[in-house]
């Protein structure tokens, strides 16, 4: 049986009080709902000194949705999500891409903060954030800073958060009559992704009004964005795969547990060349 | 330190450590042995209990953080009249084999009843993607718990 190493249990109800303990434990731990926070405590992959719990602080647990854009606040379930946010198409990214981690039990504990602050390559969140230009809300004792996703993460399980900070929550601006696409290729037994593509794309009159894209997953290690604005022809999709392609053979993708490096640029290919078509083709 | 969980209707009190686990303090504090333990990584499902309604897999919680929520163990799901629509329909239909995944597919079994609307058997397989079952094909316990979902 796997039993985690003692620590001290602080349960904080206001930000207030969670700067304060923050900076006063040498090695502390946030958890929100548990499902990464208690797995590394049982693997003993972290012994702090204590763990804060934030499931109570009311600013962490609000969605607020405004005339132009959305706020998520960090401990909002990712179950949640579908019913709650709005149905604009940068909304709709996110719950397609919510939607797909674990069952719904892990949907069902698992935060928006946790999915974004781990780190972890194979999380969802941060890649659909990414596609969508979504704004990390980051509170520190002196105030509030926000940075975007795409500069969150700075390599696998390491992000610019620092002791004392807290991610409050994501948000991003509503984008309304886009395609959306959320692809991700899953290595069964070591329960990691290879590969994640979020795509979105305004298309009137056949022509490419807007159009970003992500990648991420154990591939790239964090999520990449690709501007592709300049395409405006939905008949240059053979290009914009190319150019893409191009780009990913360019990319430094190692050869490790997850596969060969040829293996990992494969899988991103087929699924970017699977997400242009469903948020490009006619 | 100590908490107060409510399981199955009934308060539970007990001075624990932070860092034990909801399961173990379901089985060895309420003594409620239904919940099992199987891979402790969040990915088998048979320590699945329903928190304020939804499932979550206990193996993966410090009891701690269950304080002020309502817990529902397995045993928690049969009533005076004995097993509930799911538990019945999965022994009377004979869809698991040893059991050892009873718990996870009765609870999540339970809560598709109660939540999900126009059930079929795609989405039914998609709920319970989260508990595994090492002896069935899955396809009888996914038949069982369509059909009851479809006869509500
Ligand atoms: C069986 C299983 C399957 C999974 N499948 C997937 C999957 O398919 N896709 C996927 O993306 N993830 C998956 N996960 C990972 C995880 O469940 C999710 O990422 C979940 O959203 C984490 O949220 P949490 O609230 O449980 O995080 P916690 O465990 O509470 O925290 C995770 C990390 O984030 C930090 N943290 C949490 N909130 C904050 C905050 N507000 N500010 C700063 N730091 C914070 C914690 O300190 C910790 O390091 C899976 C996990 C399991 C066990
Ligand atoms: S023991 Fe909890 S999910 Fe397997
Ligand atoms: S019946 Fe044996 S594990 Fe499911």
């Amino acid at each position: 049986m796997k039993i985690p190493p003692n620590f001290k249990y602080i349960r904080t109800y206001t930000l207030d009080e969670y700067y304060e303990k923050a900076n006063q434990i040498s090695l502390p731990l946030i958890i929100s709902g548990g499902t990464v926070a208690v797995l590394m405590l049982k693997n003993r992959l972290i012994r702090p000194e204590a763990v804060i719990d934030i499931s109570q602080i009311p600013e962490l647990n609000i969605v607020k949705i405004n005339k132009d854009d959305v706020f998520i606040g960090a401990n909002t379930k990712l179950y949640k999500l579908k019913d709650i946010l709005p149905n604009d198409s940068a909304s709709e990214l996110i719950v397609k891409s919510a939607s797909t981690v674990g069952d719904i039990a892990i949907r069902s504990m698992g935060s928006v903060g946790g999915n974004v602050c781990l780190g972890d390559p194979s999380n969802d969140l941060p890649v659909a954030l990414t596609a969508i230009d979504a704004q990390a809300v980051i509170g520190k004792k002196d105030g509030i800073t926000y940075l975007p996703i795409k500069n969150f993460y700075i390599k696998p399980f390491k992000t610019v958060l620092n002791k004392g900070e807290i991610l409050l929550g994501v948000n991003y601006k509503m984008l309304n009559g886009y395609r959306t696409s959320y692809k991700k290729h899953f290595i069964n037994f070591l329960d990691h992704y290879v590969g994640i593509v979020a795509a979105i794309a305004k298309i009137e009159e056949n022509v490419i009004k807007d159009f970003k894209m992500a990648i991420g997953g154990e591939a790239v290690g964090k999520p990449v964005k690709f501007d592709l604005s300049e395409f405006s022809n939905v008949d240059e999709i053979k290009i914009i795969k190319e150019r893409m392609f191009d780009y990913v053979n360019t990319m430094h993708i190692e050869n490790n547990r997850f596969g060969t490096a040829n293996y990992k640029k494969k899988v991103l290919y087929t699924l970017i060349s699977r997400a242009i078509d469903e948020v490009l083709k006619l | 330190m100590k908490i107060k969980l409510n399981i199955n209707g009934t308060n539970y009190e007990s001075d624990v450590e932070p860092r034990m686990l909801l399961v173990d303090f379901i089985r060895d504090v309420a003594g409620l042995k239904g919940t099992h333990v199987g891979c402790e990584t969040g990915s088998c499902g048979s320590c699945m209990v329903l928190l304020d309604g939804m499932p979550v897999k206990s193996c993966l919680m410090l009891a701690v953080q269950a304080e002020g929520k309502k817990i529902i163990t397995v045993e928690g799901l049969s009533g005076k009249n004995g097993l509930n629509k799911v538990q019945k329909a999965l022994s009377e239909r004979k869809a698991l084999q040893c059991g050892f995944c009873a718990a996870g597919f009765s609870i999540i079994g339970t809560w598709i009843l109660d939540n999900e609307e126009n059930v079929d058997y795609q989405k039914v397989k998609e709920d319970i993607a989260g508990v595994v079952c090492r002896c069935s094909g899955y396809d009888q316990i996914i038949k069982t718990i369509t059909e009851v979902a479809k006869n509500e």
